[in-house]
């Protein structure tokens, strides 16, 4: 599986192991964003400014003194794989090793974090854990010597997470990943919650409580760069739920009291840093380039033919050739071999090298990648060409348009607004691969090739709409990304329109625009939670397990740990009820079975006093509902207490709580004076113990 | 005769100084020419090669690479061409079995027309070149290194006491200048601070505390202002020289040698002119509607035209502009004007 | 609040012509004056704007920042309302307490004594703000303070030695404790502190604290002569409240003939004679309103399409938010800082530029840099137009920046919170001094042309508009 380059060079240099800085790079993105582009070609090798994405991540990472590059690949693993052993980084004059490992069933970075237990000794020390599609010019360095010294100090530092300050509303912030982080004074992460649309988010009340003083920020763009102890690598095998680095994070903070895991923040203000997350992200990333703030990692540096940079930002590969009165505009970028008709009018586009295009075109915010020829007379505004399209004479592209590998349109033809084409029709290729984007294609030879529309694509074109993916809701990273912008370059395209008048000028108020409202998670959590809980009762199934389910779909549903308390309070005193067990016996009877069985689980989640009060105002509140529980109650109370459940103290500071005209409070009574007099005595055992 | 490839430690050392000059690591042209010497130097003594010609072709060929990683940094180039001047005069000396004493101004004119005539086959193998090559680059080295000194020697005799001069940004060269001349003489200085690089407060300090230098920094705005009280300002911008201009105040340009260049500025765009570099530092990141509408540019040199420059002090005099072009063609040879 | 009024009836109506003998040759004359005679020198002070003085006065505020927002303007009217209420009700209690009879009757005896004085003295007199070196000066000036419980400005320690003579302004003397509304940071609206001022002078205590706060503007300055001449055209015989009333009218006609719509005629006048076309490349520096606004009327209302590079330095970059307003608008900008000039000015094909004022022998006086970039735009045959509205005129002239200016908070060129922060802690350094100037004063030779409500003319026509509004007022 895996296939380690060599470099018997650099290695013999490598003396002390333990000072090597090593970087896990996944140069996979394991979601559909960049689909269809994807079908053929990995996100990571992706060009943006006429470069791989990768290219920039490795860059990045040797320059900013790396020695050890461990490339993780999945799908089109053999593409990158060739891409990395014959670029600059692989020969003998290298700064760094680089070694690339594949996998095939990875489909989560978490996975990809796992499959790297399994090998061990790799990873030895602190590592860097980067996307392949990460964009920076910062200095690791002092932050690696930062998070060091912090895990000297306390060993419970797991990972130091890189923030790039921006302002809300702020193009290269990734709209569909807007989040809320809170932060102690020493920069430890304290809380953090995805906005997912919601313009209310709620923060634990012990955060408050536990901490003097703290940063609530909004105005942070996740870089995808982390510094992490080898724990991180433990960490995830043990909790293989962990999907994302976000699953990671949230399981980590909500464990943390238990663990005492800790997570810091370092946010950069002077470097750059971000992560070509999707379309939107390309377009501003690619803008930034250009303007230069990732200097010194600006094109004419970067490039191998290097680039002359003009004023207002145009950047002119050496061999290009401009006609009669054409003109560019400002921030273009024009690659090597390519031949510019007369009359041309480009402006804020990025050119690939070898293109062709002729006279009379019109091409803003276009995006056209290598060997792209579009004739004379057309106009292409917003969208991105890939390698080797080809645009015949008189036709349009509108905005939002990607035009895949290959991809013939026109003559005379308008592409309208967000139109996705493909050379290959699309049911072909998502049979031939299972349902992650990244995947090979394989067996493309087919026999009943569907005629291309010409309607569409005109009439000699070659090409087939692509419809956007209906996303499973199965997957958590999948269905958090609803709330993002649809697709396409659209979001871009608002963005930049120098028309949008002052509604985004009061930024304080600003989060991210949301088109469809969140699912209602709490209800889909119960039902589940309910049939996870009827499931193990029926089939017996381990209680571990039924854990370990209710945790995953926590985090599929996000679900805080207080709610999750309360519902799954709510789903045991509810699940009898559904079985029909309404009088009062038969209930006690399944009640107690139910709770020997599942003790473990109210041990797991009913931990402090907080939760165990919320256990009971849950079950007075299904009392004050059903009677039949009510009669039940002190049975049931009594139940909990013996099997450790409920602290005595929370169910006597429930009790003063609970207003004495209560039916409640009456049934309890007994109970609780019973309770008060056992106090007295097991206070002695206790002490023993 | 094609060139073989570099050897495998050169290349890496080749590699390793390009990344680092595109990095922008070494700071100020000083460390450049210093790094861009000592590569040459290595260059020389472990490459393969047979004749002088070969030896030019190769550093030709690794100069190229390396003015084209930052051709804004001329200093390169004029260490290559100094280095090509030096191996064809001791391949001169050497052929022709006399000294050309370089040094000599009042011959060289003629010498100079000689010397092309006759002397254009570089492909005599000729032993003992490559020691002596390898010598007088250690001449220029120690040149180098003793510039900034000997221009500040020359300070007491273009400032008096109680004058009041204004300079721009940080250089080497213009702090020993005024740190020499404040050794024994008193007088003032203003410093612009040169916004977004602030290096002109980094000056300002270095001179109040190390001088004892009554220093004044002001802003990049203020330029205008003070200029009347000033009698001279040294180094400095196209702005600042206009100011100074405009109050008839003599501009004195601090600059070594190896800083002369033998390019020729046609318009401000022309290209390797100019060093632009992040937005960042004129605006932050965060604005995020600036960042998204507005363009930010970020140059980092200016050109003043030898019309505004008074007085050129480099480590072996003071010069006028106009007498530029005779210090060029003592440094390089005119055939590597274009390398 | 009447009282008071009256009291500076008759130094404002006596257009000033006779001048007391605050020269700080006479110190012992001037301590021999009672109370209300230096009550009056502080007044006295106010006016220094006359066509036969032409002795420099204090150097001004900058621009306003939204002078056309008329909600701000009934804000600054209220607020100033409340401020001359408290202040009329201390000047009764004064008055109550017979510390100043004299001024509070507007007595003639009072008066007719230094006038006479004054008519001895004829030469003219060089106001206090610029002659902080003066030792003499100083004293006075605290004593002043002192009674009138304003806040003292402490030295600084740290001085230029050219500009000893100017006040040093240092954000860390808590000046404004007292009055919250005046914070030194923050440039307010030369509207709103026009008023404040115009009204504490009315009232007649804390125009010099205002003074104290930051030095006047010429502007203020002219709009206070404005004011003043209004109180010395009310009828003696009006009420209070009718005087006051009628007062805010004519300081609100004021505002709007000579601020709104001057704006607006000079927006017109610009736009009208086609001086924006298409395809333009206008440089702007800073934030002058004025100049924003005319390129957004530019653009929305005339659909002009041009390009606007925004100039800014350090350390107060009002450009940002100059480039804010005008991507706001619509318009395609770029911005640079003041170091970049050289490089833009081949793509710039006009220059506009705000001023601060117009002085007499046709100098301007403006922002800090506005010079710069009208010399290198001179040197490259590019155009500048100054935008002003004739308020700004003034009848003083002034060569240099040095004479009248304002030092900035030295501070402010310490930029705390990045990685170069060479001058953290430049005061411990003994030789350094850091200099912020605010404004600096250049030659009609740089300007092509001056717009105005009245109409484009040359710097050099100052002189006449101010004589032409001198007969008319």
């Amino acid at each position: 599986m895996s296939s380690k380059k060599d470099n018997s060079n650099r290695s013999s240099e490598i003396l002390e192991q333990e000072d090597v800085l090593q970087a896990l790079v996944i140069a996979d993105s394991f979601n559909r964003k960049f689909l269809p582009l994807t079908v053929e070609k990995p996100r990571v090798l992706l060009p943006l400014v006429n470069i791989p994405l990768i290219d920039y991540t490795i860059e990045f990472l040797a320059s900013s003194g790396v020695q050890e590059i461990f490339v993780f690949c999945c799908a089109h693993a053999d593409q990158i794989k060739d891409h990395v052993n014959s670029s600059k980084w692989n020969q003998s004059n290298s700064p760094c090793t680089i070694t690339t490992i594949v996998s095939d069933t990875c489909t989560s970075m978490g996975d990809a974090i796992r499959e790297m237990e399994s090998k061990k000794g790799v990873l030895r020390s602190h590592f860097i854990l980067v996307n392949g599609d990460v964009i920076s010019n910062m200095q690791l360095k002092d932050i690696v010597e930062i998070h060091k010294k912090r895990f000297l100090e306390d060993k419970s530092t797991v990972m130091t997470l890189i923030n790039k300050q921006a302002k809300p509303g702020h193009r290269t912030r990734n709209r569909e990943e807007e989040f809320l982080m809170v932060t102690g004074p020493s920069g430890r992460v304290l809380n953090f919650q995805r906005l997912q649309g919601k313009r209310k988010l709620k923060l634990p009340l012990n955060l408050f409580q536990e901490h003097s003083s703290m940063t609530v920020r909004h105005d942070l763009i996740d870089t995808h760069i982390c510094v992490c102890t080898p724990r991180v690598v433990e960490l995830f095998v043990d909790n293989f739920d962990y999907k994302t680095k976000n699953d990671f994070i949230r399981g980590l903070l909500i464990n943390e009291e238990i663990e005492g895991n800790k997570l810091f923040l370092h946010v950069l203000r002077d470097e750059y840093a971000t992560r070509v997350a999707n379309l939107p992200l390309y377009d501003s990333v690619s803008k930034d380039m250009i303007h230069r703030w990732v200097f010194p990692v600006v094109p004419e540096h970067i490039s191998p033919g290097g680039y002359s940079l003009r004023r207002h930002n145009q950047y002119l590969a050496k061999d290009v050739s401009l006609g009669r009165d054409c003109v560019l505009d400002e921030d273009v970028l024009v690659g090597s071999n390519t031949v510019i008709g007369d009359n041309t009018f480009i402006s804020h586009s990025v050119i690939g090298s070898g293109c062709k295009i002729g006279s009379n075109v019109r091409l803003e915010n276009a995006y056209l990648w290598d060997g792209v020829t579009v004739e004379d007379d057309c106009s292409v505004t917003f969208s991105i060409l890939c390698n080797n399209v080809l645009v015949k004479s008189g036709s349009t592209i509108q905005t939002g348009c990607i035009l895949s590998f290959q991809v013939v349109v026109g003559p005379n033809i308008i592409i309208q607004h967000g139109t996705l084409l493909t050379s290959l029709p699309q049911s072909q290729v998502m049979n031939s691969s299972d349902d992650f984007e990244e995947t090979e294609t394989s067996d493309l030879g087919n026999k009943d090739e569907i005629h291309p529309n010409p309607a569409v694509v005109g009439a000699e074109g070659k090409g087939h709409v692509w419809l956007p993916q209906e996303i499973f809701g199965e997957d958590e990273e999948e269905a958090e990304d609803l709330v993002g912008p649809p697709f396409g370059l659209n979001v871009s395209l608002d963005a930049s329109c120098y028309d949008d008048s002052g509604d985004d000028s009061d930024e304080d108020s600003y989060i991210s625009p949301s088109s469809s409202p969140p699912p209602d998670d709490t209800a889909l959590f119960f039902s589940e939670v309910l049939e996870s809980i009827q499931r193990t009762m029926e089939e017996n199934v381990k209680v571990d397990n039924l854990i370990l389910e209710v945790n995953s779909s926590k985090h599929a549903y996000n679900i805080s740990i207080q709610e999750l308390n309360q519902l799954v309070m709510k789903a045991v005193l509810e699940l009898p009820h559904i079985k029909g067990q309404v009088k009062p016996a038969p209930l006690l009877q399944t009640m107690k079975k139910l709770v020997k069985k599942l003790s473990p689980l109210f041990i797991n989640y009913f931990k402090n006093a907080a939760s165990q009060l919320d256990c009971l105002r849950v079950i007075q509140e299904h009392c004050s509902n059903n009677s039949s529980t009510l009669a039940i109650l002190p049975k049931f109370l009594l139940m909990f207490y013996e099997e450790d459940v409920l602290a005595e103290e929370v169910i006597l500071s429930w009790y003063q709580q609970v207003p004495s005209s209560d039916q409640v409070h009456k049934v309890v009574t007994p109970f609780i004076t019973w309770l008060q007099e056992a106090d007295e005595e097991s206070e002695e055992e206790e002490e023993d113990d | 005769m094609p060139l073989t490839a570099l050897p495998s430690d050169l290349a890496e050392r080749l590699d390793q100084f390009i990344r680092s000059l595109k990095k922008g690591e070494l700071k100020g042209s000083y460390d450049v020419a210093h790094q861009t010497l000592l590569f040459l130097r290595r260059l020389i003594s472990q490459s393969r090669w047979s004749t002088a010609k070969d030896l030019r072709e190769r550093i030709r060929l690794e100069g190229k690479k390396l003015i084209s990683t930052q051709p804004s940094e001329s200093a390169i180039g004029n260490m290559v061409r100094r280095v090509l001047k030096i191996i064809w005069e001791e391949y001169v000396s050497i052929i022709s079995g006399q000294g050309v004493d370089s040094g000599d101004t009042q011959e060289s004119l003629q010498k100079m027309l000689r010397a092309d005539v006759h002397v254009d086959d570089f492909s005599k193998p000729c032993p003992n070149l490559k020691g002596r090559v390898i010598e007088s680059i250690n001449e220029l080295l120690s040149e180098l290194e003793g510039s900034a000194d000997s221009i500040a020697t020359q300070a007491l005799e273009h400032i008096h006491s109680s004058e009041v001069i204004m300079t721009m940004g940080k250089s080497r060269t213009v702090e020993a200048f005024l740190l020499n001349a404040g050794k024994s003489r008193k007088f003032q200085v203003i410093v612009v601070e040169s916004a977004p690089s602030y290096q002109g407060q980094e000056l300002a300090v270095n001179l109040a505390k190390k001088g004892n230098i009554e220093t004044t920094v002001i802003t990049d705005s203020a330029i205008y202002s003070p200029s009347w009280l000033d009698l001279k300002a040294v180094c400095g911008s196209h702005a600042l020289a206009l100011a100074a201009k405009h109050y008839s105040v003599p501009l004195i340009v601090c600059a070594p040698l190896f800083k002369l260049s033998p390019q020729f500025l046609c318009s401000e765009d022309q290209e390797a002119f100019n060093k632009f570099e992040s937005p960042q530092n004129v605006v932050d990141f965060y604005e995020s509607d600036i960042h998204a509408k507005v363009h930010i540019h970020n140059p980092v040199f200016d050109y003043v035209p030898p019309e505004l420059v008074t007085l050129y002090i480099s480590n072996i005099g003071g010069n006028a502009p106009s007498y530029v072009y005779r210090l060029l063609r003592e440094l390089y040879h005119p055939d590597d004007y274009e390398i | 609040m009447s009282e008071a009024g009256k009291t500076f009836t008759p130094g404002a109506g006596g257009k000033g012509k006779k001048q007391d003998v605050a020269s700080p040759e006479q110190p012992s004359q001037k301590k021999k004056l009672s109370k209300a005679e230096k009550r009056k020198l502080r007044m006295e002070k106010q006016k220094e704007q006359k066509p036969d003085a032409n002795q420099p006065d204090a150097p001004s505020v900058k621009q306003p920042e939204k002078k056309s927002d008329v909600p701000q303007k009934s804000k600054a009217e209220l607020k100033a309302e409340r401020r001359a209420k408290q202040e009329a009700e201390r000047a009764a209690k004064l008055a109550q307490k017979g510390e100043m009879p004299s001024t509070n009757q507007g007595s003639t005896g009072g008066q007719t004594k230094p006038r006479s004085e004054i008519i001895k003295k004829e030469r003219p007199r060089v106001s206090d703000d610029i002659k902080v070196d003066d030792p003499s000066v100083l004293k006075r000036r605290a004593k002043k303070l002192e009674k009138q419980q304003v806040p003292q400005r402490i030295d600084s320690e740290k001085k230029v030695n050219l500009f000893n003579h100017l006040d040093q302004f240092e954000r860390s003397i808590s000046l404004t404790k007292e009055l919250s509304f005046s914070s030194g940071g923050i440039h307010p609206a030369i509207v709103m502190l026009g008023l404040q001022y115009a009204e504490g002078y009315i009232c007649g205590a804390n125009s010099s604290f205002l003074n104290q706060c930051r030095p006047k503007s010429v502007s203020m300055g002219n709009a206070i002569k404005y004011v003043k001449m209004q109180i010395s055209n009310i009828p003696q015989d009006k009420s209070d409240t009718e005087a006051k009333s009628l007062l805010c009218e004519s300081i609100d006609s004021y505002i709007k003939k000579k601020i709104y719509l001057a704006d607006d005629a000079i927006s017109n006048i610009l736009i009208g004679n086609k001086k924006i076309k298409d395809k333009d490349v206008i440089m702007i520096y800073g934030c002058s309103s004025l100049i924003v606004r005319i390129l957004c009327d530019a653009h929305e209302k005339e659909e002009i399409k041009f390009r606007v590079i925004v100039v800014d330095s350090r350390p107060k970059q009002e450009g940002k938010e100059a480039a804010k307003r005008l991507i706001r608008c619509g318009v395609k900008c770029s911005y640079v800082l003041i170091n970049s000039v050289f490089y833009m000015m081949p793509e710039v094909t006009k220059v506009l530029l705000g001023a601060h004022a117009l002085l007499a022998n046709g100098y301007i006086m403006s922002r800090v840099g506005s010079s710069l970039i009208a010399m290198v735009a001179k040197s490259q045959n590019v155009p500048v137009l100054v935008c002003c509205e004739t308020y700004k005129f003034s009848e003083r002239a002034q060569t240099d920046s040095f004479v009248t200016n304002e030092l900035g908070d030295p501070d402010d060129l310490v930029h705390s919170n990045s990685s170069v922060d060479y001058l953290r802690n430049w005061r411990s350094i003994k030789n350094l001094t850091v200099l912020n100037l605010v404004y600096d004063v250049f030659p009609p030779e740089l300007v092509s042309m001056v717009v105005t409500e009245l109409g484009m003319i040359p710097c050099t026509s100052v002189p006449v508009v101010l004589r032409v509004r001198n007969v008319e007022g």
